[in-house]
């Protein structure tokens, strides 16, 4: 019994000292990725572009005369960069929803919803 | 007598580690939620997120990836330090999905062999080389990415993605070749040896047994009762030997070895007494170390 001591051993001190930096440095981690880490991901867009109106001659309609169709509204798409939460970027490892692109920048594989398709591995 | 007084001993760890499986299945029911979709956090166990009813997102998955985007995944990193700062390799031995099958699949009566020590580096080799700098190098298309080859990526997600196309009457997707190849000998390897895929290819089990030698809640040999019986040593399936270094990186934290009172789990939060000299006993004080 001589031998017990109430304080914690050497290599006990060593133990509380690590773990204890290394759960508040996971923390620091948690903290940063959860709240403040938003990479930069470029994503495609759908626009939608105004129809173009039809604007008749004059106030005054000719009957008999039908005035031509509105065109129908066309959609293209743009890329834009978005700032992606770190939580966000994970779900869309999960379904293999991002890639690097040639120019070293981080591209979403999909536009819109996100695709049900799981690890494309 | 001493030795055989301990063999009788039953310590509460030791009662508790009877209970082993059951706590590994019901832990199964955490990361099998058919209706919760939790994608977006990091779990703390291999458990492949391609799988239709994983609950979180796979720590090494999100890794490998985010490696592959040249983005540093911090809330994984975090997760895994946490859980091996506070844990180690608790999580393998209590908590893995992977780790519950290998035990299931060891308690076929067939005969085993142990893993040489220096394969366990290997662990070490996939975690660097297939997780972090090939992705990084070669991006997620390289056939060694860690992913492509994961097993349990195959038994979780790949498969039951097969199947679940084939039922649909889909253009079913199949997995690589040495996908399948890699998971039929590990699951070959786990009728004939304890937990092979723990012991020498997990990258996950590399990070939490590196976590063992600090972390918060631990095993601790008291030498005071400790009398070199090597009961432990003969009760621990993974070939290490507990009084000469509970922080092993290879133990599983299975407590078999608490059987003998002189090993305890204990945490860095007990401030009561403590052996001076350390957690493994001295050299002198272990025969069989001398044999």
């Amino acid at each position: 019994m001589a031998s017990m001591v109430e304080t914690p051993a050497r290599g006990s001190r060593f133990r509380v000292i690590a773990a204890t930096l290394l759960v508040l440095c996971a923390a620091a981690l948690l903290v940063y990725g959860a709240g403040f880490h938003k990479p930069s991901v470029l994503t495609e867009r759908t626009v939608q572009e105004p129809p173009k109106s039809v604007t008749p001659a004059s106030d005054v309609q000719m009957p008999g005369f039908l005035l031509p169709k509105a065109s129908k509204p066309r959609t293209s798409t743009e890329t834009v960069q978005i700032a992606l939460s770190e939580s966000a970027m994970v779900e869309d490892i999960t379904i293999g929803g991002l890639t690097l692109g040639p120019d070293g920048k981080v591209k979403r594989t999909y536009s819109g919803a996100a695709p049900a398709v799981a690890c494309p591995t | 007598m001493a030795a055989m007084a301990k063999q009788n001993s039953s310590s509460l760890s030791a009662r508790f580690s009877r209970w082993r499986g059951w706590v590994q299945t019901t832990f199964l029911a955490v990361w099998l939620m058919p209706f919760v979709k939790l994608h977006n956090i990091c779990g703390p166990v291999f458990h492949c997120y391609a799988c239709p009813l994983s609950t979180f997102a796979c720590p090494i998955g999100v890794l490998a990836n985010f490696s592959a985007i040249h983005v540093v995944p911090f809330l994984a990193l975090g997760t895994l330090i946490a859980g091996g700062a506070l844990f180690g390799t608790f999580f393998c031995g209590w908590v893995c999905p992977f780790g519950w099958l290998q035990d299931m699949l060891a308690k076929i009566p067939t005969p085993r062999f142990r893993i040489p020590h220096w394969l366990g580096y290997l662990r070490y080799g996939v975690l660097l080389g297939m997780v972090f700098i090939i992705p990084f190098l070669y991006g997620e298309g390289h056939p060694l990415f860690f992913c492509r080859q994961c097993p349990a990526g195959a038994l979780e997600g790949a498969i039951p993605n097969v199947v679940q196309l084939a039922l649909a009457h889909q253009p079913v997707v199949w997995p690589s070749v040495s996908k399948i190849v890699i998971l039929a000998l590990v699951l070959s390897a786990m009728l004939f040896t304890q937990r092979p895929w723990c012991g020498v290819f997990c990258p996950l089990g590399a990070i939490y047994g590196l976590c063992n030698r600090v972390s918060a809640v631990f095993l601790r040999v008291n030498q005071t009762t400790c009398t070199s019986c090597a009961l432990c040593k003969r009760t621990c399936r993974y070939d290490v030997v507990p009084f000469e270094s509970s922080s092993d990186t290879r133990c599983n934290r299975c407590l078999e070895c608490t059987r003998c009172e002189a090993i305890t789990v204990d945490s860095i939060l007990s401030r009561g007494k403590t052996p001076s000299a350390g957690d493994a006993p001295t050299a002198e004080s272990c025969d069989i170390r001398k044999s």
